[in-house]
């Protein structure tokens, strides 16, 4: 791909969801040049209201009238905060906490939350607290898989995610090194660019792992510094102070707790996390400000469930969920004005997860 | 420009009667509307999008009197004044490639299984592409995308902004240049901690 066919590629990602635009815009274009005299008020005619209006661009929205309440103008910050919230900032969980430090974490979370029990903060809203608290449950329930070093999580999910400037659905079946070290296996139902629907995963050996080659192998001889990526999430706390001081850890700025719901997310589709884990990270979630529930949200795989979301500067992150058993089925974003199709956001579902011994084995 | 020798309504003659009847002017929008909000949705996003394109088209209304009759097709001249109206909302432009290329950059950073998987090299060059639009000078990136996403030509171009068309080839030629070397200097299969 040249530049130009990138440029046009962007501009795709780009478009609106629709190409035609609204009518209320043709709506108000109509209105604005139907007096011939361009007089900088009373434009709108019956619509302005004198001492309301006063002073104000005449074509900016009116908040009453038969204006619609959420008039783009609103919006006007979103247009560069919508897409800002995407993407978890990587975790550096691989550094977890060590016991002191949390431990000294979570006593100060005591003493500053007086009001809490165990130095967890009360839950952040009754409706996600109860989903969670199922949740925490469904978790609990589900048989822990051990695994040994040498071996590999298997994840099976659907997602979506661009191809050729639309989404596409598909299958992911995916061999994560259970330490990190061994090289894993990526495997999807739509070939990509260059044909191949298979990709390893290099494993991170001394500090070194292999690079890709531009047809997506791995090279034999050229390699990049890393950092074992484990497959199995073992330092993820049972304890739900620490699992809270986790999502927290690496966040910074003025909207931390965004930033830690999206650090669950970063955590479940990074790996495999143990039940236990599974329910302290949800316990922890429901202390979360600002965690509301979504009903009847279907998720990647097309399942309606019931979502724990948090949204901030126009994105959305949603933890889905069985809607009778709870049991964990998928994470997506989405922007909340509908600037851009979630589906090019790579929604995951999961379908299911297992220990096998080799990569590209099915369990 | 001479005048067309069409059986249809040009911009032209809907303009000259749109200085009688300014709801002939709606001819204009229903003939333009589409591209213009599809172009300035592209560059500025859904918050601002339907204001530009109103004050576009309101100025225009406008300044139908000094449209150049001459001149059949208004796309450039409605460009022109949409690119003006889009200079205004440069921080939500520069914003949203940022934004796009952190979202880019970040879902390739997220999951190391679909790391791989999702056209890896597209994808991560999408992000540096974003970004180094959000580099380029105003100027520049007018011209660039005028003739990128509005398919104007040079010389329509050249209307629309109202410089020579030498001026539009050596923006051009250093766009390129830029988002070139952007794109060249990014490997594909890696992604980067700083950007943006």
């Amino acid at each position: 791909m040249n530049e130009q066919d990138m440029l046009q590629d962007l501009g795709d990602l780009l478009d609106p969801p629709s190409h035609t635009p609204p009518a209320r815009l043709r709506e108000r274009v109509l209105r604005a040049t139907a007096q011939p005299a361009p007089r900088r008020r009373g434009w709108w005619g019956s619509l302005a209201r004198p001492g309301v209006d006063g002073g104000r661009d005449p074509l900016a929205p009116k908040a009453g009238g038969r204006r619609p309440a959420p008039w783009p103008r609103r919006l006007a910050w979103a247009a560069g905060d919508t897409l800002s919230g995407f993407g978890p900032r990587r975790l550096g969980w691989r550094f977890a906490l060590v016991g002191g430090l949390a431990a000294v974490i979570a006593a100060g979370m005591f003493v500053v939350q007086t009001s809490t029990v165990g130095g967890l903060p009360p839950v952040a809203n009754a409706e996600a607290g109860a989903v969670l608290h199922g949740a925490a449950d469904s978790a609990r329930q589900d048989p822990e898989l051990t695994a040994r070093p040498d071996q590999y999580v298997y994840v099976e999910s659907v997602t979506w995610y661009p191809k050729e400037g639309e989404p596409g659905q598909t299958t992911v079946r995916t061999w994560l090194s259970v330490d990190g070290t061994h090289d894993g296996l990526v495997s999807s139902g739509l070939p990509d660019r260059t044909g191949a629907a298979e990709h390893p995963l290099p494993g991170c050996r001394d500090g070194r792992a292999a690079e890709w080659e531009p047809g997506g192998t791995l090279s034999p001889d050229r390699t990049r510094p890393c950092t074992p990526e484990p497959g199995y999430l073992a330092e993820v706390p049972v304890d739900p102070v620490r699992a809270r001081a986790k999502l927290y850890e690496d966040t910074e700025g003025d909207d931390r707790d965004q930033q830690a719901f999206a650090a669950v997310g970063a955590l479940l589709t990074g790996g495999y996390v143990a039940p236990a884990a599974r329910a302290a990270l949800f316990t922890a979630v429901a202390t979360i400000p600002g965690v509301q529930v979504v009903r009847d949200v279907a998720d990647a795989a097309g399942r309606l469930g019931v979502a724990v979301a948090r949204t901030e500067r126009g994105t959305r992150y949603e933890l889905l969920f069985d809607p009778a058993t709870y049991a964990l089925r998928g994470w997506q974003q989405r922007p909340v004005d509908g600037s851009m199709d979630m589906r090019m956001l790579r929604p995951v579902a999961f379908v299911r997860v297992a220990v096998v011994d080799r990569a590209g084995q099915l369990p | 420009m001479n005048g067309v020798a069409s059986s249809e309504c040009t911009d032209a003659q809907m303009i000259e009667v749109s200085l009688r009847d300014s709801e002939q002017f709606a001819a204009l929008y229903d003939r333009h509307a589409d591209q213009l909000y599809r172009y300035a949705y592209r560059r500025v996003g859904p918050g601002v999008v339907e204001d530009i394109v109103a004050d576009t088209f309101v100025a225009a209304f406008r300044r139908r009197d000094s449209y150049d009759l001459a001149c059949p097709d208004a796309r450039a001249w409605l460009f022109g004044i949409l690119t003006r109206e889009i200079a205004r909302h440069l921080r939500q432009e520069k914003a949203r490639y940022r934004a796009m290329s952190r979202a880019f950059t970040s879902a390739e950073e997220e999951d190391p299984a679909l790391r791989v998987v999702a056209d890896v090299a597209a994808t991560a060059l999408r992000g540096e592409l974003a970004a180094a639009l959000a580099r380029l000078s105003a100027g520049d990136r007018h011209v660039l995308l005028l003739i990128a996403w509005g398919d104007l030509t040079y010389e329509e171009t050249a209307r629309a902004l109202n410089i020579p068309i030498g001026t539009v080839r050596s923006r051009l030629n250093r766009a390129r240049r830029r988002v070139r070397y952007a794109l060249g200097n990014s490997n594909p299969m890696s992604t980067s901690e700083e950007r943006g």
